[in-house]
């Protein structure tokens, strides 16, 4: 019987996929790892927004009211320190008095407050002081909750906390260091480190701790006391009574004291403290969707590639097609809808590996014990569809001009026995084309370094920028009209070092200079981003060593180890130190944060001696004007802001002090990172002197000696949380941080090489195939095959050089140029990381040599009399 | 003359065992040195078969290849591609040359392959014989089929090889240059001392051997010694109407 069929092109796409499924995985094969990164990221995201829910909802629950207390005003919203050390923004609290009051009202059932603070844990092991937290995540202590009521946390083992020695702690933070119910443990709460009885473990909610963060639970009044509550609390919960309305409850508990109290619904209270983790977490979603964007658009380049090998490999079936009587369109239409097909299919695997990746993640952070609540994964609709919509769009697109080609194909290639040279179209007026784009770009970007073309719609870094893009796609456009000048660079070495097989790889880089480029830009695109990131951040430390050399004066600085969670530098440390002989200058800072023009900012209090310890750049006044007592000194880029001059009066509202009028006195430049914005003098101001915990000390000795750093050591170490830096400790910290972060960004961009990669071994297969007749007599007359594999790999390391040295050059110069632009910013120092860029230039060939394996074993696996025969 | 190489109870069976063809059956026949030997015979006749045995590049079924003694049988992939390399010489029909490569680095690819220099003596010689010293910087492309042909022959003469296997060599020429590279191929034997093993199924370009192999069916089915371009044809002829 014979089928019938209106669509048999469509047939014919489908029978295609069927029968080569290969094709399917090499030409998807970048799509499905973006949509897999897209999802996986979306998957992560939603799944931990809904568990963060239901975890606040649990936390809150059978609970009705929060009472929150008023901030005043500029303290609302305030977050991010702006300055070094720790700043408390919780600026007021709520009497004990209130829990009491709000108890009293018939309508409430029960009512308890709430302390929360920082306290952190402190182990020794091997004499070595450790401070237990995880990495940024933040170390609390707080008041356990004794209401029958409170279900925030629940014991897991022991009893709660019953007097001023005693201290529960969260159970993952007990099992991960080994403590037990009966053990003793150092916790550092307020200024001194004291020792508490470990009398039980507990859980919040069923995560053990949220985040990653320590907690140490104490009795409540030891709480009041250590976290810096004395009579007051955070916050208070309240349930209301039956039979009672929750607005008119609402109403008379903030009734009690209406300036005070602000009373919020339990569940909104869980919305919103919910809202504050998910928005850190779309902040990590964002930037795996960037990077997930980067591996698509490396995907584009490759799939258009692959198209194009696939399409040359079946020219013979196509132009049987077109010899039939199909027309160009007709073929046009058929690649078009097998591409449709090959989208459906791998974006319908991308999304199965992203669920795959989501929950590789997951598991991965429950391993590291991150405190992620547990709950189902989640892939929303729209995230699928998405997924879905980006690998069709992107596949189909990049299909589009290897469609054309392919519709191009004469009947008589049917026909004829040899396989098919493509035509070689000329490369000038890409050149041209690419060169014109490149010289746009080039003169956006030299424009506005050198001052003379200022577009009036951009920043100078946003100019920059789009300069640099532009380069890049004037690049791109033009590396085909230069792989042959270039691989010419390689020839002579090559051969020198390869002798007739490197002569072969070079020759066969240059036949097909467009394919060569294609796929070496695919390559180029990970270099690039990767060398701009490596040259961005070696010469942000050059910056910071030059910046620390010139600028810290000190000797030592002392400071908190971890910013995030410990409270500071008790202040008995800069006694103990001033006490030594050999300590000649020292100087202590202090900052609160303070209220100008209804907006938080950071009041910052200093010893005289610290213009001494730090260069800072005289602009306007005087320092002698500055030790007067109402003087205050103000940062020069906050005096532009604020349009302050020297004489100008400033109103500050400063926490339990109330208003207080200043006299700018003294502008002056912190070449370094300044702890805060405006300055007083520390002995002027007794809300200042009369604080227990330092935010930063530097101090000068008469000579360094061993013996003296021993000694300071010593009195330091009764300090813990607190660290002490030589000018080459502080260049140490800086390096370490921003290490630390180019790793990040290194992992990331590793997905595009990745991707990259894929792209190779594509264009390697191709080349290959071409060449069947080529390598079969190579064999033939007597070519080892492990020399046919030589031949691959070299080949394979010129695609890998081109698209790594280009992508390097291009990097260091878009890096160069953003540091020029950001000159006026204060960076003016540019490094090259000399060996990461020979170390990724060499990851690079490597990762082609790798690419290059399974294409080289087919070649060297070639059957002789196949590509020999003619009979 | 010596024997230099010889087919001991040939056989190559394609296909399994219903659906199996005999390319050669039970081949016995030596190849002396100095010698210019064309195998011929109908289409299907086994004559390509029994030269890629000869020359290692394909593995009789059963039976022996000795080259000089040496069972090539017995060797593995990488011996097999040593000996075409540095003791056969190779000609085809088409597709001879690598196309990037320029006239002289083809012929000089053997010995490249090996690592050697090659004895530049000797191929300029060869390249003098078969006259194509100024073309020697010309890539494929640039050249004549002929030509082409030609620069093919002195690669497979480059090595000074034991053996050269030529297959249908003048098959995609015009007469006219299809005479030179015989020409220059009887001459190799002739005053350059080589050994040619050549399939063809062309009497004219047979005529130029100093013997005729005819194969019919994977057996042999005639040995003429020099024969004449008629006798060829009548020998042809009697094979293919039987």
């Amino acid at each position: 019987m014979f089928g019938f069929t209106k669509r048999p092109l469509f047939l014919i796409a489908w029978k295609n996929l069927k029968t080569y499924p290969v094709r399917i995985f090499l030409t998807t094969s970048s799509i499905i790892l973006g949509v897999a990164v897209i999802i996986a990221s979306n998957i992560f995201s939603e799944s931990n927004k809904s568990a963060f829910d239901n975890l606040f909802t649990g936390i809150y629950e059978g609970v009705d009211l929060v009472v929150q207390p008023i901030q005043e005003d500029f303290a609302q919203g305030f977050s991010g320190d702006g300055g070094q050390g720790p700043i408390s923004f919780e600026v007021k609290k709520i009497p004990d008095e209130k829990i009491q009051e709000i108890q009293n009202l018939p309508s409430v059932k029960a009512s308890w407050g709430e302390v929360l603070g920082f306290a952190q844990f402190i182990k020794v092991v091997d004499g070595e002081t450790i401070l237990i937290s995880n990495g940024f995540a933040p170390t609390f202590g707080a008041a356990w909750d004794d209401n029958e009521f409170a279900a925030q946390w629940s014991l897991v083992t022991g009893s709660r906390p019953t007097n001023s020695k005693e201290v529960v702690m969260d159970v993952i933070t007990a099992e991960k260091n080994d403590f037990k119910v009966g053990d003793r443990v150092t916790v550092l709460a307020g200024a001194t480190p004291a020792t508490f009885t470990i009398v039980g473990t507990a859980e919040f909610g069923t995560v053990g701790a949220p985040g990653g963060s320590t907690f140490a639970l104490f009795e409540f009044k030891t709480a009041q006391r250590l976290l810096d509550s004395r009579g007051e609390v955070n916050l208070i919960n309240v349930v209301i009574q039956d039979g009672f309305d929750i607005d008119d409850v609402k109403n008379d508990i903030t009734n009690l004291d209406k300036e005070n109290l602000s009373v919020i619904n339990a569940q909104e209270a869980a919305a919103e403290q919910a809202d504050s983790i998910k928005q850190g977490l779309d902040f990590f979603n964002t930037i795996l969707n960037v990077f997930a964007g980067i591996a698509i658009f490396v995907g584009a380049f490759i799939i258009q590639n692959t198209f194009r090998i696939l399409l040359l490999q079946r020219t013979k079936e196509l132009s049987l097609l077109r010899a039939l009587g199909t027309s160009k369109r007709q073929i046009y239409r058929l690649v078009i809808s097998e591409s449709l097909f090959m989208s459906i299919i791998g974006s319908g695997i991308g999304i199965g590996l992203g669920i795959g990746l989501a929950v590789a993640v997951k598991e991965g952070l429950q391993y590291f014990e991150f405190g992620l609540p547990d709950g189902p994964l989640v892939l929303t609709t729209e995230a699928a569809i998405t997924g879905l919509i980006i690998g069709i769009t992107v596949t189909i697109f990049s299909s589009l001009l290897p469609a054309r080609k392919a519709s191009q194909v004469s009947p008589m290639e049917a026909i004829r026995d040899s396989v098919s040279t493509p035509k070689r179209k000329s490369l000038v007026l890409r050149l041209l084309l690419g060169s014109l784009v490149s010289i746009f770009g080039f003169g956006m970007l030299f424009g506005v370094l050198y001052d003379f073309l200022d577009l009036p719609t951009l920043s100078s870094l946003q100019q920059v920028g789009f300069g640099a893009g532009v380069i890049f796609i004037g690049i791109s456009v033009i590396t085909p009209s230069i792989t042959k000048p270039f691989v010419f660079l390689f020839d002579k070495i090559y051969e020198l070092i390869f002798g007739i097989l490197g002569k072969l790889a070079t020759e066969n880089s240059k036949r097909t200079p467009r394919r060569t480029a294609s796929t070496a830009s695919a390559l180029m695109i990970g270099l690039t981003l990767i060398s701009l990131a490596n040259v961005i951040t070696t010469s942000f430390k050059a910056q910071a060593e030059s910046l620390i050399g010139e600028v810290i004066l000190a000797d030592y600085q002392v400071g908190a180890a971890n910013v995030f969670a410990s409270p500071g530098i008790p202040t008995g440390l800069s006694e103990e130190l001033l006490a030594l002989d050999e300590v000649t200058k020292l100087s202590r800072t202090r900052a609160t944060v303070v209220g100008y023009n209804e907006r938080p900012l950071i009041l910052g209090a200093v010893d005289l001696t610290v213009f001494d310890l730090v260069k800072t750049d005289d602009i306007a006044g005087s320092r002698e004007d500055f030790i007067n007592k109402n003087a205050v000194g103000i940062l020069k880029r906050t005096a532009e802001r604020e349009e302050l001059k020297i004489g100008d009066e400033v109103l500050l509202t400063i926490p339990e002090e109330g208003q207080v009028t200043f006299v700018v006195s003294y502008i002056f430049d912190w070449t370094t990172q300044p702890p805060a914005e405006f300055f007083v003098l520390l002995e002027n101001n007794t809300f200042f002197s009369e604080e227990s915990l330092d935010t930063e000390l530097y101090f000068n000795v008469d000579v360094k000696t061993d013996e003296l750093e021993e000694k300071i050591n010593t009195i330091v170490a009764g300090y813990p949380g607190v660290e002490i830096r030589d000018e080459e400790g502080l260049v140490e910290e800086a390096n370490n941080q921003i290490q630390l972060l180019l790793n990040v960004i290194y992992g990331f961009l590793s997905i595009s090489v990745f991707v990259a990669l894929f792209g190779i071994t594509n264009t390697l297969s191709l080349s290959v195939f071409e060449r069947t007749r080529e390598i079969g007599l190579m064999r033939a007359i007597g070519t080892y095959r492990k020399q046919i594999r030589r031949m691959i790999f070299i080949e394979s390391s010129i695609i890998a050089i081109f698209g790594a040295a280009l992508g390097t050059g291009l990097g260091i110069f878009f890096a160069w140029s953003l540091i020029q632009a950001l000159a006026d910013e204060g960076f003016t120092v540019f490094a090259v990381s000399i060996s990461q860029t020979f170390m990724w230039i060499g990851i690079a060939i490597i990762a082609g040599i790798i690419a290059a394996i399974l294409p080289a074993i087919r070649a060297s696996r070639q059957n002789i009399l196949e590509a020999i025969s003619y009979e | 003359m010596n024997v230099i190489i010889k087919a001991k109870n040939l056989s190559k069976i394609y296909g399994e065992k219903e659906t199996s063809v005999k390319a050669l059956d039970n081949v016995d026949v030596e190849f002396k040195e100095n010698q210019f030997t064309a195998i011929m015979g109908p289409s299907g006749s086994g004559k390509s078969t029994l030269l890629h045995c000869l020359a290692g590049l394909d593995r009789a079924t059963s039976g022996k290849i000795l080259l000089k003694g040496q069972d090539l049988s017995t060797l593995n992939d990488k011996q097999l591609t040593k000996i075409r390399r540095d003791s056969f010489g190779f000609i085809f029909q088409a597709f001879n040359l690598i196309p990037t490569l320029t006239a002289e680095e083809n012929i000089t690819l053997p010995a490249s392959i090996a690592g050697r220099k090659p004895d530049m003596e000797w191929v300029e010689n060869v390249v003098k014989t078969v006259g194509i010293d100024d073309r020697l910087t010309h890539r494929p492309n640039e050249l004549s089929g002929g030509q082409q042909q030609r620069v093919a022959a002195a690669r497979a003469m480059a090595t000074k090889p034991e053996v050269i296997f030529a297959d249908e060599p003048s098959g995609n020429l015009d007469s006219k240059s299809s005479r030179e590279l015989l020409t220059f191929m009887k001459s190799f034997v002739e005053e350059l001392d080589q050994t040619i093993i050549m399939v063809t199924h062309d009497p004219f370009a047979a005529s130029f051997a100093g013997r005729v192999i005819m194969l019919k069916d994977g057996e042999i089915a005639s040995d003429l010694d020099s024969p004449t371009q008629e006798e060829i044809v009548t020998e042809v002829t009697s094979l293919t109407n039987i």
